[in-house]
């Protein structure tokens, strides 16, 4: 007969420790939801440095608070959600080192570093992203019980890899990421995970397999979060439109937009609306084109987001060559490249763009060329180094 | 490109304070006494370690779980396989 053996039991004051742990983290919490939103408001910007010694926002609570308000505004404010992580990180460099168990201190400092190199890469600065996140990896790299965190920080950095080029680092990582949020059922990063390797494959052109990528997920009957699904059905919407299927690319750039609208992210929503342009370029339907794009373009701009403007104007612009009306396509390139000099964008977007305008003005550009700059200006995000080839478009 | 990765919901749940406190103390009690076995039977089963080492190994998954907790759909598979991960590398560092 079998022995079973004793159930292990863990002494009271462990039990108490951990409930001790949680009490304190639920108080903070508690604290930091009634005076973080309040002192930021209270206090400009620029001055936000001398908030890192303020005894209120030195709990791990108030870090929490904090990366949800940057997480809270990186879609819509990246330049607020980047002001508010480096708060986060100023802090956590003015705490006492000792003032938490090591096991929730090295997380949370790491994470303050990792939503840094968030917000740096919704601002295009990758390069400055990729180190916040390597720092935020070295300091929990010594406790493997932070396997999770770390598996978090490790999908932010595979994601950021994906904007520098980096694309098969990237897949290392991703797999990583995927077999420990499988192994801890996490379906909400797992998810995610997906996400981003269908991102990757369609940088890499292959449309198809992205597709296929992104509707085994929508498929998969799992409770995906509302802004992930949102995401989902941009990127499936945008694969449909690179292949040509113009129902199937509606349906899903129409649920994304409703998605976003519901999550209050007008922002996101005027993106997948924005592509819902490019969708009626590419099945002959310049007029309605241009009609949809116009509007969209304006709100860009009233938001400042002077690259999206640009990159919406451009599809006009080709919309307006392809209907031979060189004239307004002319004018429309000269506000754009006005736009980008006055906003100090990268340079060497504006010299493109320059070029285009030239082009059309001496009637030699064609819709192609028109594409061709819109792809490199999208480029520089992720290459700002790249130089401009023209490799085709142009009529003579 | 958008990765819908601004974690705003895993924060927008971390962060919410708790209706009931005390509720929320003896979930946390009884999460460690409902899983302090498994977790001590996987650290004594794969690594040449004492009983107390084992302990503070498992001490230190539960406090890795506090923040993570509440969006955890499954708290008892994300301890133990937060708990394996840590025995194969500590298992590496033996060998």
């Amino acid at each position: 007969m079998a022995i079973r053996r004793m159930r292990r039991s863990p002494s009271p004051e462990r039990v108490a420790g951990f409930a001790a742990a949680g009490r304190r983290l639920r108080t903070e919490r508690a604290a930091a939801a009634i005076t973080v939103e309040p002192l930021l408001r209270a206090t400009p910007i620029d001055e936000w440095a001398r908030l890192a010694n303020d005894s209120r926002l030195q709990t791990c609570g108030a870090l929490e608070r904090l990366a949800k308000i940057a997480n809270d505004a990186l879609t819509a404010r990246p330049e607020y959600a980047h002001a508010v992580a480096a708060l986060a990180v100023a802090v956590t460099e003015a705490m006492p080192p000792d003032a938490y168990h090591a096991i929730i201190t090295a997380p949370i400092w790491a994470h303050a570093r990792n939503d840094l190199g968030k917000a740096l890469r919704y601002l295009g600065r990758n390069d400055e992203a990729i180190e916040a996140i390597t720092q935020a990896e070295e300091l929990i790299s010594d406790h493997a019980v932070l396997a999770y965190d770390h598996a978090i920080i490790r999908f932010n950095k595979a994601v950021t890899l994906q904007e520098l080029g980096r694309y098969s680092e990237s897949l290392a990582l991703l797999e990583e990421c995927k077999h420990l949020f499988r192994k801890l059922k996490d379906i909400q990063r797992l998810v995610l995970c997906g996400l981003a390797h269908g991102v990757l494959l369609q940088r890499l052109g292959h449309h198809r397999d992205a597709l296929d990528a992104y509707l085994f997920l929508v498929a998969s009957g799992n409770d995906i979060q509302k802004e992930t699904r949102a995401a989902l059905h941009r990127a499936i919407g945008f694969c449909y439109v690179e292949l040509g299927q113009a129902i199937e690319a509606e349906v899903h750039l129409l649920e994304s937009i409703d998605l976003h609208r519901e999550l209050v992210q007008p922002i996101e929503a005027l993106k997948s609306d924005a592509v819902r342009g490019r969708l009626f370029l590419r099945i002959g339907d310049p007029d309605r084109a241009i009609r949809h794009l116009r509007p969209i373009r304006r709100d860009f701009l009233r938001n400042s987001l002077i690259e999206e403007a640009g990159i919406c104007g451009l599809e006009i612009t080709e919309a307006l060559l392809v209907l031979e009306r060189a004239a307004e396509a002319e004018n429309l390139a000269r506000k754009i490249v006005d736009e980008f000099v006055n906003a100090s964008l990268n340079t060497r977007a504006v010299t493109a763009l320059g070029y285009l305008t030239e082009a059309i003005a001496a009637r030699k550009a064609s819709a192609s060329l028109v594409n061709d700059v819109r792809e490199y200006v999208l480029s520089l995000r992720s290459s700002p180094e790249r130089e401009f080839n023209l490799r085709r478009g142009a009529t003579e | 490109v958008n990765h819908g990765d601004s974690e705003s919901s895993f924060y927008l749940e971390m962060t919410k304070v708790p209706d009931d406190p005390h509720d929320e103390e003896q979930r946390l009690e009884a999460l460690y006494r409902d899983h302090f076995d498994a977790l001590m039977d996987i650290a004594l089963s794969e690594l040449k370690c004492s009983v107390s080492e084992a302990e503070k190994m498992v001490d230190d998954v539960f406090l890795a779980s506090l923040r993570h907790i509440r969006t955890t759909p499954d708290p008892h598979q994300w301890l133990v396989g937060v708990m394996t991960e840590a025995v194969q590398h500590a298992a590496k560092g033996q060998r």
